[in-house]
């Protein structure tokens, strides 16, 4: 199949074959995935920013339980999640971190809102899934070190080699935005028209919202 | 006026960030609306399938960096779409310190500067900005109500995360949004949330506030509980509470993971909002107070969730863990992770080990290095008038830092006209200026690595507030005992004089 150009000026995502690392905590929040106010960390490169607090120790060392920093794990590019993954703050390095570490896709079963809005917005696809198949997909992953999966957002499915595929669902403007690699802007310039008819009555029936 | 009408759009089956149980899509069936229903379609411009939409926005609150956002984008020829719907704060990138003014390098970039270079230019087209040496200048979470920038029925948006605490008001609030976006467009794109709806009922008992009931509501539901839902806050205990104490419990909606959190307007929010600076005055208030009173949740709404939360004989609650829902009463043992839910014993032995406290001990007790109180949670006039008591004819134990910061200006000129600032130096606290400080460790103001802080703010993170830092969540006059008692203690025993 033909790579699909992007047709606007954001972040493309079409799909990511790719090692997925098995993080299965629940309320993994923003302040683990990007803290900041902070010094970064002293081993931290501009690969390993994401998950600081979780991945080193306050000295540098690599902490090793810390999933990509175990063998056949260090160059995921998928993390599979709990519940509420990126509760917390709206801070966008809580999602271009992960980003500049090589990771484009998280599969979780929900997600905190404002990570959500981020990923959206910079191209990191947010997969909803239920927990039972994450966990399925997880066995597989620890079991079969350094093999790749498939996430696949034109046909919205999950292939993992010799278990399953997997079907999921994302709004449908999450994935015309993502595979189009629209920007925010270029989604509601679309719809100036509407916005302006919106906006003129709203003004005449609403005259207290203006300061 | 079509708007009013409240025109029932049917929408279909929607994913977004998280599953959409199969009740969900009869709820929306349903005739009657939620408040947040109410506000939704009020304000959407368009839908764009599954369970998304355009939505026009009524405030747009900047941070920091607003003025230079908004002087970039007039330098690069772009239209501000409303600005008179938009307003700027500096808070998160201010200094706390006394010295702030005098030496403005003390604040971080040129924060300090921006906004008296900017505020004529602003003014003119209608956004007020507020710096560090305007009256207003504030938390943004404490200043948008406080100034009557934030108004019931509202669509109001900004960065950050804590902006559902606005929802106290009677508007649907939320953060994440990117200035520029709302800026150039002055509408966003949001996946419509669930209504979640939690009714309190029974009694408070002593110094039991609206921040045990939320800490508690956390620890009950879990930090899971509100993810894609909107979650109103309802019932008797929540009518009784003044305007300040709703705000502390919609500031940890984001903690529950929500999209946002709300509660009707009353008389109670109406007789806060009629004064406020720039609240709608004549004909204006009354065709808005006549919108808002048709705003509550109608009888017949369904809902995605109900739940209801019995305040009888809770505690002032504490955090003992790194998830807001990992909480327990001061009274009651550090629970053991074999106790734990399946699925959370492995969250709650790494919570243990790293706040380093040990199952069946009691909380209280716990030896304590930092106090902060402050944030957007809980640094009110009503908030600092309940720390005072406790403050009053005490002092801070030895070895114990603590900081008293109130929320806004105009907060802190109240508390210095009661004397509150006295009794909190008297006591050993430093009292300093509006910001967000050590909640999150703005501008460097940290607690240092390590340490055990009592903090008022809403979030117990790993590293949250400094590095390896440990944060026990808990109210204001909480923070206040732990203060004096130089460990975390019950308020209500210390105000008994049972501790010395």
């Amino acid at each position: 199949m033909a790579e699909q150009a992007a047709l606007g000026n954001g972040p493309q995502f079409l799909r990511q074959e790719g090692i997925a690392a098995p993080l299965m905590m629940d309320n993994v929040d923003t302040d683990i995935i990007s803290p900041i106010g902070k010094p970064p960390n002293p081993g931290a490169t501009p690969e390993t920013r994401a998950f600081e607090p979780i991945r080193f120790f306050a000295d540098g060392r690599e902490k090793p339980d810390f999933i990509l920093n175990q063998e056949g794990f260090r160059r995921a590019s998928i993390i599979l999640a709990g519940k509420n993954f990126g509760t917390g703050s709206s801070r966008s390095v809580a999602v271009s971190r992960p980003l500049d570490g090589g990771i484009n896709v998280v599969i979780a079963e929900s997600f905190g809102p404002l990570f959500y809005d981020n990923s959206v917005r910079q191209g990191l696809l947010a997969v909803p899934l239920e927990g039972e198949k994450i966990e399925r997909i997880a066995v597989w992953t620890r079991a079969n070190r350094g093999q790749t999966i498939l996430v696949d957002l034109q046909r919205q499915v999950i292939e993992v080699p010799g278990l399953d595929t997997f079907e999921f669902r994302v709004e449908p403007r999450v994935r015309e935005k993502l595979l189009g690699g629209y920007t925010v802007r270029e989604e509601l310039g679309r719809l100036e028209a509407e916005i302006d008819v919106f906006e003129q009555d709203y003004r005449q029936d609403w005259p207290w919202i203006y300061k | 006026m079509k708007r009013r009408e409240f025109i029932k759009t049917g929408i279909g089956a929607g994913v977004g960030c998280g599953f959409v149980p199969v009740q969900s899509l009869f709820a929306q069936q349903a005739a009657g609306k939620t408040l947040f229903d109410k506000i939704w379609e009020a304000h959407e411009i368009s839908f764009l399938g599954g369970v998304t939409s355009v939505l026009h926005v009524d405030r747009m609150m900047l941070p920091d960096s607003g003025p230079s956002s908004i002087r970039r984008l007039l330098q690069a020829g772009e239209a501000i779409r409303n600005p008179e719907l938009v307003w700027a704060v500096a808070d998160h990138q201010v200094s706390t310190s006394p010295e702030r003014y005098t030496n403005r390098s003390l604040n971080l970039g040129s924060v300090a500067d921006e906004f008296p270079e900017m505020k004529e230019q602003l003014a003119a087209m209608g956004i007020q900005a507020f710096g560090i040496d305007d009256p207003e200048q504030g938390i943004q979470h404490v200043v948008g109500p406080e100034t009557g920038l934030t108004l019931p029925g509202m669509l109001m948006v900004a960065g950050d995360s804590h902006t559902c605490t606005h929802g106290a008001l009677g508007c649907v609030s939320w953060g994440g949004e990117t200035a520029q976006n709302v800026l150039l467009t002055g509408t966003v794109i949001r996946e419509r949330a669930r209504n979640l709806r939690v009714n309190y009922v029974g009694a408070l008992g002593p110094w039991v506030r609206g921040k045990d009931m939320i800490l508690h509501t956390i620890g009950t539901l879990g930090a899971d509980a509100g993810n894609r839902c909107a979650v109103e806050y309802a019932g008797p205990l929540v009518r009784s509470l003044s305007v300040e104490g709703r705000m502390t419990i919609c500031n940890l909606s984001i903690e529950m993971g929500a999209a946002t959190g709300m509660v009707a307007p009353d008389d109670t929010t109406f007789e806060y909002v009629a004064s406020r600076e720039f609240a709608p005055r004549g004909a204006l208030w009354d065709q808005a107070l006549a919108y808002w009173r048709g705003l509550p949740t109608d009888d017949d709404a369904a809902l995605y969730r109900d739940e209801t939360i019995d305040m009888t004989d809770v505690e002032p609650q504490v955090t003992w863990g790194i998830s807001p829902e990992h909480v327990i009463g001061v009274s009651d043992r550090i629970p053991s992770p074999d106790d734990a839910p399946f699925e959370k014993r492995d969250a709650w032995r790494r919570a243990l080990e790293y706040t380093r406290l040990t199952p069946g001990d009691t909380i209280a007790d716990t030896p304590v290095d930092e106090v902060f109180i402050g944030s957007c949670a809980e640094s009110r006039i009503e908030d600092l008038r309940a720390a005072a008591e406790v403050v009053r004819g005490r002092r801070v134990a030895p070895n114990v830092l603590a900081w008293a910061i109130a929320g806004s200006q105009p907060v802190k000129r109240q508390a210095e006209a009661e004397g509150l600032d006295r009794i909190f130096r008297d006591a050993g606290f430093d009292w300093r200026e509006p910001g967000c400080s050590k909640c999150y460790g703005s501008n460097g103001e940290l607690v240092a690595q390590g340490k055990r802080s009592v903090s008022n703010s809403n979030r117990n993170y790993v590293g949250r507030q400094g590095i390896d830092a440990i944060t026990h969540l808990v109210s204001t006059p909480m923070a206040a005992a732990a203060a004096i008692a130089g460990r975390i203690v019950d308020v209500r025993k210390l105000m008994a004089g049972e501790i010395a």
